[in-house]
């Protein structure tokens, strides 16, 4: 009776907005105290955080991601986007799609891509002719689109999660490293990622169709000038994939050669932005997102130590067997349970609360934890923007001044399209895991 | 009050300058360690060890940060749909709870720093690690700080609220 009471009014104040991280926190002081431990036991989890050597790639990417946020990136993404994909038909639906992905994958989906990019795009959209709904709802789509892409943030912080929650876990007595790392996350994202992308580009070039509308001619000066003004930032991409994939050097190494280089690009070469002025501003904003995030970390740690402690997941895993017993329809459910998940949170705090819970189950029902990654990273991919909580709606809303009903209706075709790949992606493991297995990734 | 709010601004704006200088130096000495290790095969000993525990410093402060803007990650779905007036209410609820969470946090840490951190371990041979692991209890002190002074404002905003009802 009394835990129930408990749990109700700690739920409220989840719902009130209390941070995350205290809620966390509030619920494993009181269970490590329910068990008779000593609250020291809670911060000793927390130190495991210095053990992970990894983690600097958060900080590390976070803050080159804020760097071409704040620079004139995006304007020159965007202008080379529409040098190579305006000569399509549908082309200006691909050059938001292109463009925003590339640009999600290194600012890592926090909603900044509708608030930076979207403000360029929608007009672009609306002038071609698009109608108002389409444009808005591949806006809002595109604002989280490219977290299944190198370096995202998603992907480091869902690597790192499950390797600590499988390396704690009595399920797994092997080195989780073998299973799973950010190396082979990165490149099992691209394929699943690029038919993502394919989908959507399909669904925009059937709308263009429909309405009759016009590519651009094709000109080569254009691509050339386009080139030539982003030539310092194209090679980004590249590096970051080329050098995983052929094992030049790891995630944490990549970290550190984009986040110098960045630093350097724009504040030396472009010069868009200020040493004095615009450093501290970009520090500040970033460093408060890696804060908030490895804060929710620390303390999601000790919840697991919890979790593991009491032996939690076997039991959920024993209780769910009773119902399920083929892995099929376990994923079916999961991916149910995700949407539900990304509708009410956000992809950094689902990642750190829900992935120790269900890492552990997966490798029981035998699913191959770096296609469950892609899965899981989809699934809170399409909770950014599933009426009626979802993150994009409201801040595409906000943006762009539109009723929430009207972003609501703009977006569910888009839904259906990112769904149909969902379950593409969840039934052929496959397209997660051919070019780990190829690349023989480490 | 408005020394309330003087001593919230010095104490951001020291975390800040902290941020500044931690980050210059995690950028350059972690790019630096690659370009060693890999292009000429060496590197510093101890920059592996000080870059992860600099993250960690850098997150707290972050955090601290963060609750001084009131920035924290929490569950937003519902908080839209709260009618202004109540939406004061419950954040001086939210923040005061968090005060007393980052209280009994706090205590959390001193006892483990008393009974579960190995004190004879040093790192790089000389430095015990209390050193490096005492952002914790500061981190920890330093929200404690902030999210009481949040409180604070929020109760004060919202009599100032009631009062003004009152008159009208």
């Amino acid at each position: 009776m009394g835990t129930i009471l408990l749990g109700i009014i700690i739920l409220i104040l989840a719902l009130l907005g209390e941070p995350l991280f205290i809620i966390i926190s509030i619920i494993t002081l009181l269970a490590f105290a329910g068990e008779g431990q000593e609250p020291g036991v809670v911060i000793s989890s927390l130190t495991r955080m210095a053990d992970v050597p990894s983690l600097i790639a958060i900080p590390l990417f976070t803050f080159a991601g804020y760097i071409l946020a704040e620079s004139k990136a995006p304007k020159r993404l965007l202008n080379l986007s529409q040098a190579l994909f305006g000569v399509i038909p549908g082309g200006f639906s691909i050059i938001a799609l292109v463009s925003c992905a590339v640009f999600t994958a290194f600012t890592g989906g926090s909603g900044i891509t509708i608030v930076a990019l979207g403000g360029l795009l929608l007009p672009m959209l609306l002038r071609e002719k698009y109608s108002e709904k389409y444009s808005l709802g591949l806006i809002t789509t595109c604002g989280s689109l490219g977290i299944l892409f190198p370096p995202s943030l998603p992907i480091i912080l869902y690597a790192l999660v499950a390797q600590q929650a499988l390396q704690q876990s009595l399920f797994n007595l092997e080195s989780s490293g073998q299973v799973l790392s950010i190396n082979k996350l990165f490149v099992a994202g691209l394929l699943p990622g690029i038919i993502l992308i394919l989908m959507l580009a399909l669904y925009g070039f059937f709308k263009a169709k429909q309405s009759g509308m016009q590519s651009i001619p094709f000109n080569l000066k254009n691509i050339f000038v386009a080139i030539r003004e982003s030539i310092w930032e194209i090679p980004l991409p590249f590096l970051i994939v080329i050098g995983i994939y052929w094992g030049i050097f790891t995630a944490t190494e990549a970290a550190a050669i984009t986040a110098f280089y960045v630093f350097f690009v724009e504040f030396f070469i472009y010069r868009d932005l200020k040493l004095f002025t615009d450093l501290p501003k970009i520090i500040k904003e970033s460093m408060i997102l890696v804060g908030a995030i490895l804060i929710i970390l620390g303390s999601a740690l000790a919840l697991t130590d919890y979790f593991i402690f009491t032996e939690v997941p076997q039991k959920l895993f024993q209780f769910i067997q009773t119902f399920i017993s083929s892995p099929i329809v376990f994923l079916l459910l999961l991916n149910l349970f995700l949407l539900v998940v990304g509708m009410m949170m956000d992809i950094f705090s689902a990642t750190m609360v829900v992935v120790p819970l269900i890492t552990p189950i997966a490798m029981s029902y035998g699913i191959d934890q770096i296609h469950l990654g892609i899965i899981f990273l989809l699934n809170l991919e399409i909770g950014y923007l599933t009426p009626p909580v979802g993150m994009n709606l409201f801040i595409s809303s906000f943006r762009f001044n539109k009723p929430i009903f009207e972003v609501y209706k703009s977006v569910l075709p888009f839904i259906a399209v990112m769904i149909i790949t969902l379950l593409l992606v969840t039934y052929i493991p496959q397209l997660s895991l051919f070019l780990v297995n190829y690349f023989n990734v480490q | 009050m408005k020394l309330l709010l003087l001593l919230e601004q010095i104490f951001s704006k020291i975390e800040l300058a902290f941020l500044i200088i931690s980050l210059i130096v995690m950028v350059i000495l972690s790019f630096l360690q690659v370009v060693l290790r890999n292009i000429f095969s060496s590197g510093f000993l101890w920059a592996d060890t000080f870059l992860r525990y600099l993250v960690v410093w850098v997150g707290f402060i972050g955090a601290s940060i963060a609750t001084a803007e009131e920035r924290h990650i929490s569950i937003e779905a519902l908080t839209k749909f709260i009618p202004n007036k109540y939406k004061v209410l419950s954040s001086f609820i939210t923040h005061l709870v968090a005060a007393i969470t980052c209280y009994f946090l706090l205590k959390a840490t001193l006892q483990f720093i008393e009974i579960g951190l190995p004190a004879d371990v040093k790192l790089f041979n000389s430095i015990p690690i209390i050193y490096f692991f005492s952002i914790v209890p500061i981190g920890f002190l330093l929200m404690l700080f902030h999210f009481l002074i949040r409180a604070f404002f929020k109760a004060n905003s919202f009599f100032k609220m009631l009062t003004k009802e009152g008159k009208a």
